[in-house]
């Protein structure tokens, strides 16, 4: 990296309001009548928001639906316009906010081409010495098919023209908004390469997601936005887990509400959730932010317990615990739903899962629960990622994906219980499909 | 607020939304862009027929001597059509661009001057027909083009002007895309398109035909009569009264379109 220069972007105390109308007049009629354009209620999406993105690295926005980090990436787009403080941007920018803006259905993959490419600030020029490289890029499918009317393609291969193009466009700075996950995993694979490559030569690139583990691994830098204003910004990793921390809490606390509110089902809340080792008490370790979290090796033997209350007796419900890991993929989900259990529940109560081995993979992951009524259909109480725990490995070899499968090597090489001709039903060793 | 500077280097955009619009069109259909030349084709033939059954006298051209009905109305047709389509499709423009402008940040004005030049460029051919019809009915209107090109950029100031400020205003209410079908065909009758401009000349006495002419759209197709009709020049008093609208129209237009353009996005 060069010597430290200007900033790529600056954020400087911006503050954008929304009007949220509850009645909008669009028509003159009651404009005159009423003289307004409707009852609104404003609300600040940004609220003094600062931060500089410096030149050449890769910056990820994350926070929850509704935190504003959309409006901040529309702001410093230009499509948007600040109602207090300035946006400082230096370099050529382009924005990545929908896939294929502008393509018209009717016209040929090969025109909507170059008119994708002048909504993105292309010159006709430079669309000419990119598009082989854009439609090799697009694959096989679109570049067939490049001379027919777009409305005739797959929505796989619209987005991947339409992203295609825009990583062709090559900016100084580039703006990506949630559109990293689309098409197939060769496809992706192909797009973060792509994003590597552009970073690596020295463009900024700022990606707001809800894929936290593609930002952490990703980014540079982090910024979390929270109702508007700025949270943390630092160290992707650190910002990824006090953010899913928080997430936790705010799940816990508002847990109740989201669970269809307009269905009487009846009443039953989680207590708490806790982990027990089985046989011996589990270990303990600090994670980065400083709270002490169960520490589970895999393949030990645990116990996940759930407490309940109910005000009143409740018909067969449902138990349900969920292991998420922390970019939120689920991991397990057992429930009670083909266990025999009594006709209702009453009082206060306890449910428990003994799992003989914990076969998760090294990490940390969160453990949730929910009750759910008679059919397993409706949620009654949900508390997700309420109880953050490591596992540590026991075989350094299994370190990725989520199941740790413990096993144990074999074949001719480890003296095992293989044939000795090398060539044994090993793993890779199957016939060619 | 856009300043000169975007709008220069957003050339090559205003030109792809162009050819988008132009292209976009009439593909799919078989005869394509002769669409936009049966169109008013078709308005001819039925007026020509209407005029022929109420046995009114042809304007004659003076000093051309052109005696054709069906020639002196087109003529009128192809300005109106590009000024009546121009404003009729800028009030829309912005709305039906909504999407585009929600997504990506370019000169919004970009979208009213596509309109316009997609617009013009069925004018374009529309005007070439009547320049070959005329040619072939004896008038020499190859001489005169430079002031039909010259009648053309003004005309396009003043849609132009008037698009800038419907476009933003239909963003606004919705109504005023309606309101603005409603006058169009109002105004259609206020020019001396469809009758010549002595049939007014005749009920109004001479004396207060400028009553009639304080209409720009008026003098702006009755300058088109003029040159291609009767092949003289028109009343530079009267071009200059049009100029003064179009500088005028074209001025508010960029100013109220600057004043709401920031906020265009969020209200879309």
């Amino acid at each position: 990296m060069s010597a430290p220069s200007e900033p790529a972007i600056t954020v400087d105390h911006v503050s954008k309001r929304f009007r949220r109308y509850m009645v909008k007049n669009q028509s003159v009629k009651s404009a005159l009548f009423k003289r307004s354009r409707g009852t609104y209620e404003e609300n600040w999406v940004l609220d003094d928001v600062s931060l500089d993105i410096p030149t050449g690295s890769t910056y990820g926005l994350i926070g929850s639906n509704g935190s504003g980090k959309s409006t901040l990436l529309k702001c410093m787009a230009r499509i948007l316009k600040p109602d207090k403080g300035s946006i400082t941007v230096n370099g050529r920018l382009s924005a990545l906010i929908e896939l294929g803006a502008g393509f018209h259905p009717e016209l040929s993959g090969r025109e909507n081409v170059y008119l994708n490419g002048a909504v993105l600030g292309l010159k006709r020029r430079e669309i000419d010495q990119r598009f082989d490289e854009i439609v090799s890029f697009a694959g096989r499918q679109v570049s067939e098919a490049i001379d027919q009317p777009i409305k005739t393609y797959s929505s796989g291969m619209y987005v991947r023209l339409g992203f295609s193009i825009a990583v062709n466009v090559e900016p100084e700075v580039l703006l990506v908004d949630e559109v990293l996950a689309v098409g197939d995993e060769e496809f992706q694979r192909r797009c973060h390469q792509r994003f590597e490559e552009l970073s690596s030569s020295g463009r900024t690139v700022v990606i707001v997601s809800h894929a936290l583990s593609t930002v952490a691994a990703m980014c540079d830098q982090v910024a979390w936005l929270e109702r508007g204003k700025l949270s943390h910004v630092g160290n992707p990793q650190q910002v990824v887990d006090s953010y899913l921390t928080r997430l936790d809490f705010g799940n816990a606390a508002g847990a109740g509400g989201p669970a269809s509110p307009a269905r009487a089902l009846p009443d039953v809340r989680i207590t708490d959730i806790t982990l027990d080792g089985v046989g011996r008490p589990l270990d303990h370790t600090t994670t980065e932010l400083g709270e002490q979290v169960a520490l589970v090796r895999s393949g030990q033997s645990v116990r996940l317990r759930m407490g309940y209350e109910t005000d009143q007796a409740v018909p067969t419900p449902v138990f349900a615990l969920a292991i998420h890991t922390l970019d939120g993929t689920l991991a397990a989900n057992p429930s009670t739903l083909a266990t025999a259990m009594p006709e209702k529940v009453d009082g206060t109560g306890v449910v428990e899962l003994e799992v003989p081995s914990l076969m998760l993979v090294p990490g940390a992951y969160t453990l949730g629960a929910a009750i759910l009524d008679a059919g397993g259909e409706h949620a009654i109480d949900k508390k997700l990622r309420l109880v953050r725990f490591e596992v540590a490995g026991a075989d350094p070899g299994e370190v990725r994906g989520i199941v740790a499968l413990n096993g144990r090597w074999g074949g001719s090489l480890l003296g095992g219980s293989g044939s000795g001709s090398g060539s044994g039903p090993g793993p890779g060793a199957g016939p060619a499909r | 607020m856009a300043t000169i500077a975007e709008y220069v280097e957003a050339r090559e955009l205003a030109k792809a939304l162009t050819l988008r619009e132009i292209r976009g069109q009439y593909k799919g259909s078989i005869l394509g862009w002769l669409w936009s030349l049966l169109n008013p084709l078709t308005t001819v033939l039925v007026f020509s027929f209407l005029f022929a059954v109420l046995r009114a006298p042809a304007p004659v051209g003076d000093p051309s001597g052109l005696k054709f009905y069906a020639l002196y109305f087109f003529t009128g047709l192809v300005p109106w059509n590009f000024f009546s389509a121009t404003v009729s499709g800028s009030a829309g423009s912005l709305v039906n661009q909504g999407s585009l402008i929600s997504k990506v940040y370019f000169p919004r004005a970009i979208v009213v001057v596509s309109k316009l030049g997609a617009v013009g460029f069925t004018s374009l051919m529309e005007m070439t027909v009547a320049v070959v019809l005329l040619l072939i009915a004896g008038n020499m209107v190859l001489p005169w083009l430079p002031v039909i090109v010259l009648l053309l950029v003004l005309q396009s100031c003043l849609a132009l002007g008037i698009g800038l400020i419907l476009s933003v205003a239909n963003v606004y209410f919705r109504d005023v895309g309606h309101f603005v079908g409603i006058l169009l065909q109002m105004a259609f009758y206020s020019a001396p398109i469809v009758y010549p401009i002595g049939l007014v000349e005749q009920k109004l006495g001479a004396d207060r035909l400028w009553i009639y002419r304080l209409n720009p759209l008026v003098d702006l197709i009755e300058a088109y009569h003029h040159v291609l009709d009767d092949q003289r020049w028109p009343s530079f008093g009267w071009l200059a009264y049009v100029a003064a609208w179009a500088v005028a129209s074209l001025g508010l237009g960029v100013l109220m379109f600057n004043r709401f353009e920031p906020r265009l996005a969020e209200e879309l």
